[in-house]
Parts: structure tokens; C-alpha cells; sequence
């Protein structure tokens, strides 16, 4: 059976070619910067630098060194994926949370302060750092909901604000008695067991099969609920937030705060599970929303999309940081350029849905 | 008296130094947000500018052609936004974020190659922006410290405002203005007027990203010594919050950075003498630019066309 010039473009511009092509094609360029990143950090050992890369916990000598490294990575992945869903999430509604950074922040501030200086139980850290990042993102929702300011600008500001605040009250917090440098609580989280499995990894925590099930119940919120729907559709009127529809508005703060939300989970999976610290010198906030975003862009905002690619993502940081101390900065200027790449994947996709609009594919 | 002219003519010295930048970079804004492209990226435009300024500074002792680079490195990074938004068809934010998150990146890893740090070399006296009429007035009367403190400021300073009232002249009093207002109002009317509206985009996007250079490169070059990476932190999206607030006009973007330079400015005043915490003072402009953007964002006049990526018609 022959297949012509027609059918090829059929099949290019169709859902199902977009779907496997573009994430394949940012795998391809995520190790072509790799490569050349090593290539231009270490030009004699680019190669076995590479390789580390890419096995992270593969490499590791024994069988139970390479489960505590799988485990690190899934640790630090939850955080990951809980701060991709809050970008993921309002760009369903069409939203862009920029303003995640903030978010992040304030939770992980929250977190801090209620295990070192009040030595509150974890419960009540998590909470609070789930409320602080969910008041945070309200407060984007109303401006954009009551007074239609653009979520992305406003978010950006507030950041501005929230990192000011946070390392204002972090650096009050460790002139008590711990070091400047970074700030952590250890692990807190109880294990329940699961460290077993990961050869007694302490920062194996139930937070990994949160991150997962908060993937699941955004995917069945967005595909199964009135409230989905009543997101998916913000999105397709991008005007409705400029009539005084409650409707709308409603949405646009209900969307951030729940953004707001996982991104304090995130920050508060990130460091009561004692998978990261808080730098006050360098703002951690600022790497873990680049590669949150490189994960919901590559995801193409589908909640388990992110979830894959945040572990991808995660993987690939770690068997960095593994192979030499200078990889988190490399993969962190991945991802940034993946960012904007990812733009250009959004433009892919919108370009074969035009396409595909205006008859190229036919239904 | 003497107190009060002493704290006022410094607090108008901070105004003035603290809205250079901002004002180059909400005139580039001008330029991309009337033509119907939204620009979001200018911190990543100012970022670049402020490093290559302070480089080429450093390496040739010329500041002048420091601060052309910082232009030229703005316009570059400019270009790559037109080109996803303008001729790709990108999302324009989602581009716009990329570019912030690509300046700083790219500068920083030149940085490191460049002065094996994040931090550049400081400069000195004869590659920073010379000051203007230094020594012109007579600092032994209280009015003559006045008069000093607020008119002896760098070059840069005085040049942006005559750049606004160049951007001002160019959009209302000349064809190339009433074009690029056009073409974000209207664009497929202008496509059937003849005016390339692609082009003329583009255009506007390169001119902001060289604006929004000149405005880093003078933070790095005029109000402080050095680029390090908290250099440029906020000021991008304070000069887009100016734009709204000047109704997307330059006169209006003008009394904006004037605002926010002022609240910048309160820093330097408040800061040093009444014991307020500096990192709180330093909240200040976003905090004010928050507010400013709920109280006018309703009343400003969006370019029609503003967002919205313009397909040619067959």
C-alpha cells in the first residue's frame, strides 16, 4: 500500500505524531546540550561525564547504593512534580503562574519556620506551607479575577516580594544560632516504611505517592469534574475575565489558589522530607521553577505528562550533580534553554491544531 | 533648612538615577506593547544589556561604547523574542519568560568563562558613565549642595529624557509612529494599506530589546560599579507596570518611572539614617507597583491588537 504526499502530512500534523515526535525531539535536545555542556566543562572526560548523566542511579557499585540514588531522585522528583502542576494547572485555564517562584518560596519559608523556631509537629508544617503558597496564589487570582491584572505580571511582582520576605525572616531565624549557609530540617516526614524498599533512603517518603495521586486528582479534576470544565473553558475565552462574570473570576482564583497550594506542598515535600535545603546566598526558588516549568512545558500541560517528564528531568539533574559539582548549574541552563524551547513546542502543537482547523487533517 | 535642601536635593538625585533605567526600559516596552507584541522578556533584555555593558566597558576603558553594546546585546535578545512571537507565531509570554530565564543564564555562564565568576570585574572612575556638570555649582551654600546634589548625575540620566521626548516625537508627529500604532490596533487594515506589519513588528520588538540594553547597561554602568546577578531584579517588570500605568503611552510611561523611581529611591534615603530594615525599604517599589497596577489597569487603553499574533492573509 503506497502512502503519498498527502497522507505524510496527514500523519505529521496529526495528535498522535505531535505527541510522540516533539517530546522525542527535546529528549534528543536535552543530551545534545548535555554532551556539549561536558564537552566545554570538562573536554577530556566529556564522554564518561555524559554516561554518569544519564544512569544517575545506575551507577551506582552495589545494588542498595543504587536504590538509595533511585530514591533520592523520586524525593526530590514529588517536589518537582508538585511545582510543574502549579504551572500546569492555570495554563489549563489559560493562565500562565509565573508567580510560582513566590509560592514556592513562601512555602518552603513557612515550612522552616514551623519546624526550627516553633518545633511544630510535620503535619501542621505541611499545612502551613500549603496555606502560605495557596494565600500567595489567591492573591494573583483576585487580581486577575476582580481587577483583571495580568496573572503573569502580578506574579512576577509578588515574587519580588515573597523572596524579599522569605530571606528576611530565614536570616532572622538562623542569627539564633545556626549558620548562615543553608537552612535544613532534616528528614521529618515519617517514612512508613518506604525507606525499606529504597535501601533505607530517609528521604523516601509518602510525599512521592502524594506528588503522584495530586497528578491523578488534577487530571480528573480537569477531565471529570463541572469545575474542569468550567477551567478548560476560562481557556478558550480568553475574554471572559474582562466581563463581571463572578463565573470567571471565581475560576481564575479558585485555579491560583490551588496553584498556590502545590506549590507550598511542593517546597514543603522538598525540605521536611530533608531531600534539599534552603540556600539563603542562592535562591533555590529560582532553579526548582525553571526546571518546573521545562517539565510541564515538555509535559504539555497534561498532569501526568509533567509527572513523566519531571522525573526525567530529575534524573538527569541528579546523575549530573553525581558525575561532577558543577552539573546542577549545567542542567539548570538546560532547562532554561528547554523553556524556551518550549515555547516553541507550544507554537508546534497550536501550529497542527491550525493546521489541522483548517483541513489538513481530516477528522 | 539646610537638612531639609540636603535630604531633598538627595532624594531627588535618587529619583532621577533610580528612573534612568527604568525609563529606558518602559520607552523600549512602548515600542513592542503599541505595536500589538506583548514583551514580558525586558528583564532578560536588561539582564543582557547590564552584562555586556559592564564587559565591553571594562575591556575597552570606553564607557560610551560599553553602553552601545549593552544596547546592541538588549536588541539581540529582542530579536529572538520577534522571532518566536512575531515570526513563529510562539506565545508571546511563554517566549517572554524564556528570554528572562535565557538572559541571566547565558550572562552568567559567559561570566564564569569571562572572570571565572558570576560577579564581573568592578569598574573604575574612567569606565563607568561620566557625570554631568560635576563642579558647575558652588557647594559651599546650602542652595549650591542643592543644586549639585540633584544636577551633578551621570550622562545616561539626562539622555533618557531626551530619548523619551525622541520616542514621543516619533509616535505621535511622524508616518514610521502612526504605522506602528496602527499595527496594533489594526493589523490586517494596515496589510491592506501596504504597511508590512511583520516587519514593522519586528522592528518595534529589536528597538525595545535595545532600549530595555540601555537601560541594564546603565544600572551596571551609572548606579552601581559591577553586574552581579541581583543586578537587574525587578526592574523589567516595574517598567512594564509603568507602561499600564502611562496608558501605553511614553509621557505616561515617563511620570510612571518617575513614581517608581521615587519609591526606588526612598531606599537611599530611609535607609541609611532611620533604621528601617533595608531589605523591607527594598519592597517598596513592587509593593507599590502591585497597587498601582490594580487601580489603573481597567482604566488603560490596550492597543487592540495587543497578544495577538498576527497571521498574514493569502
Amino acid at each position: 500500500m503506497r502512502y503519498g504526499k498527502t497522507d505524510r502530512k496527514r500523519f505529521l500534523y496529526g495528535s498522535a505524531a505531535r505527541s510522540l515526535v516533539v517530546p522525542l525531539l527535546f529528549l534528543a535536545a536535552i543530551l545534545l546540550l548535555g554532551l556539549a555542556g561536558w564537552a566545554y566543562l570538562c573536554p577530556g572526560r566529556a564522554g564518561e561525564k555524559f554516561l554518569v548523566m544519564l544512569q544517575n542511579f545506575i551507577s551506582g557499585r552495589t545494588p542498595g547504593e543504587r536504590a538509595r540514588l533511585l530514591g533520592q531522585t523520586l524525593a526530590r522528583t514529588a517536589s518537582l512534580c508538585l511545582c510543574a502542576l502549579a504551572i500546569a494547572l492555570p495554563c489549563r485555564a489559560g493562565m500562565y503562574n509565573l508567580g510560582v517562584a513566590g509560592q514556592y518560596a513562601l512555602g518552603a519559608g513557612a515550612a522552616l519556620v514551623c519546624a526550627l523556631e516553633f518545633r511544630l509537629p510535620w503535619a501542621v508544617c505541611v499545612l502551613a506551607a500549603a496555606a502560605l503558597g495557596a494565600v500567595w496564589g489567591a492573591l494573583c487570582g483576585a487580581l486577575k479575577g476582580g481587577r483583571n491584572v495580568s496573572e503573569a505580571l502580578s506574579g512576577l511582582l509578588m515574587n519580588a516580594v515573597a523572596l524579599v520576605l522569605c530571606r528576611n525572616k530565614l536570616r532572622s531565624l538562623l542569627s539564633g544560632g545556626g549558620t548562615l549557609g543553608v537552612l535544613s530540617t532534616g528528614p521529618m516526614l515519617p517514612t512508613l516504611g518506604l525507606d525499606g524498599l529504597f535501601g533505607g533512603e530517609p528521604t523516601v517518603t509518602p510525599a512521592i505517592p502524594a506528588a503522584a495521586l495530586a497528578a491523578a486528582a488534577v487530571y480528573i479534576v480537569l477531565e471529570r469534574t463541572r469545575a474542569g470544565a468550567a477551567v478548560k473553558a476560562a481557556a478558550l475565552n480568553a475574554q471572559a475575565p474582562m466581563y463581571p462574570d463572578p463565573g470567571a473570576g471565581r475560576t481564575a482564583l479558585m485555579t491560583l489558589t490551588a496553584a498556590g497550594a502545590l506549590a507550598g506542598l511542593g517546597a514543603a515535600a522538598q525540605l521536611l522530607s530533608g531531600a534539599g535545603g534552603w540556600s539563603l546566598s542562592r535562591q533555590p526558588a529560582v532553579g526548582m521553577v525553571c526546571a518546573a516549568a521545562a517539565a510541564a512545558l515538555l509535559g504539555g500541560m497534561d498532569p501526568f505528562g509533567t509527572l513523566l517528564w519531571a522525573f526525567v528531568l530529575q534524573h538527569l539533574s541528579d546523575g549530573a550533580a553525581l558525575a561532577d559539582g558543577r552539573g546542577p548549574l549545567l542542567t539548570e541552563a538546560i532547562y532554561a534553554v528547554l523553556v524556551g524551547l518550549g515555547a516553541f513546542a507550544f507554537f508546534i502543537r497550536h501550529a497542527g491544531k491550525k493546521r489541522k482547523e483548517k483541513g489538513g487533517e481530516k477528522p | 533648612m539646610t537638612d531639609f535642601l540636603n535630604t531633598l536635593g538627595i532624594m531627588l538625585y535618587a529619583t532621577l538615577i533610580y528612573t534612568a533605567p527604568l525609563l529606558y526600559a518602559a520607552l523600549g516596552s512602548c515600542f513592542s506593547e503599541v505595536s500589538g507584541v506583548v514583551n514580558i522578556g525586558i528583564e532578560g533584555m536588561m539582564t543582557a544589556g547590564a552584562f555586556a555593558g559592564t564587559v565591553v566597558a571594562y575591556f575597552t576603558g570606553n564607557p560610551w561604547v560599553g553602553f552601545l553594546c549593552g544596547g546592541l546585546a538588549g536588541a539581540f535578545f529582542g530579536m529572538l523574542h520577534a522571532i518566536a512571537t512575531v515570526r513563529l507565531g510562539a506565545d508571546q509570554t511563554i517566549a517572554g519568560t524564556a528570554i528572562n530565564m535565557l538572559g541571566p543564564g547565558i550572562v552568567i555562564m559567559i561570566g564564569m568563562v569571562v572572570f571565572g565568576s558570576t560577579d564581573s570585574a568592578p569598574l573604575n572612575a574612567a569606565q563607568k558613565i561620566p557625570k554631568l556638570f560635576t563642579g558647575v555649582f558652588d557647594t559651599a551654600t546650602a542652595f549650591g549642595r542643592f543644586m549639585d546634589n540633584v544636577f551633578a548625575t551621570y550622562a545616561s540620566t539626562y539622555l533618557v529624557f531626551l530619548v523619551a521626548l525622541l520616542v514621543w516625537f516619533i509616535f505621535y508627529k511622524t508616518r514610521f509612529g502612526l504605522r506602528l500604532r496602527a499595527c496594533g490596533e489594526h493589523p490586517q487594515a494596515c496589510e491592506t494599506l501596504g504597511i508590512n506589519v511583520i516587519r514593522m513588528r519586528f522592528l518595534c520588538v529589536c528597538i525595545s530589546g535595545f532600549l530595555s540594553g540601555l537601560g541594564g547597561a546603565c544600572v551596571t554602568m551609572a548606579i552601581s560599579t559591577q553586574f552581579r546577578p541581583i543586578s537587574i531584579v525587578g526592574q523589567g517588570f516595574i517598567a512594564i507596570a509603568a507602561v499600564i500605568f502611562g496608558k501605553f503611552r511614553p509621557q505616561g510611561a515617563l511620570i510612571g518611572c518617575l513614581l517608581f523611581g521615587f519609591c526606588s529611591g526612598l531606599k537611599v534615603v530611609l535607609g541609611g539614617s532611620s533604621g528601617v530594615n533595608m531589605q523591607l525599604l527594598s519592597m517598596i517599589p513592587y509593593v507599590v507597583t502591585v497597587i498601582v497596577l490594580v487601580l489603573f489597569v481597567g482604566k488603560s487603553h490596550v492597543p487592540s491588537a495587543n497578544g495577538k499574533p498576527y497571521i498574514k492573509s493569502k
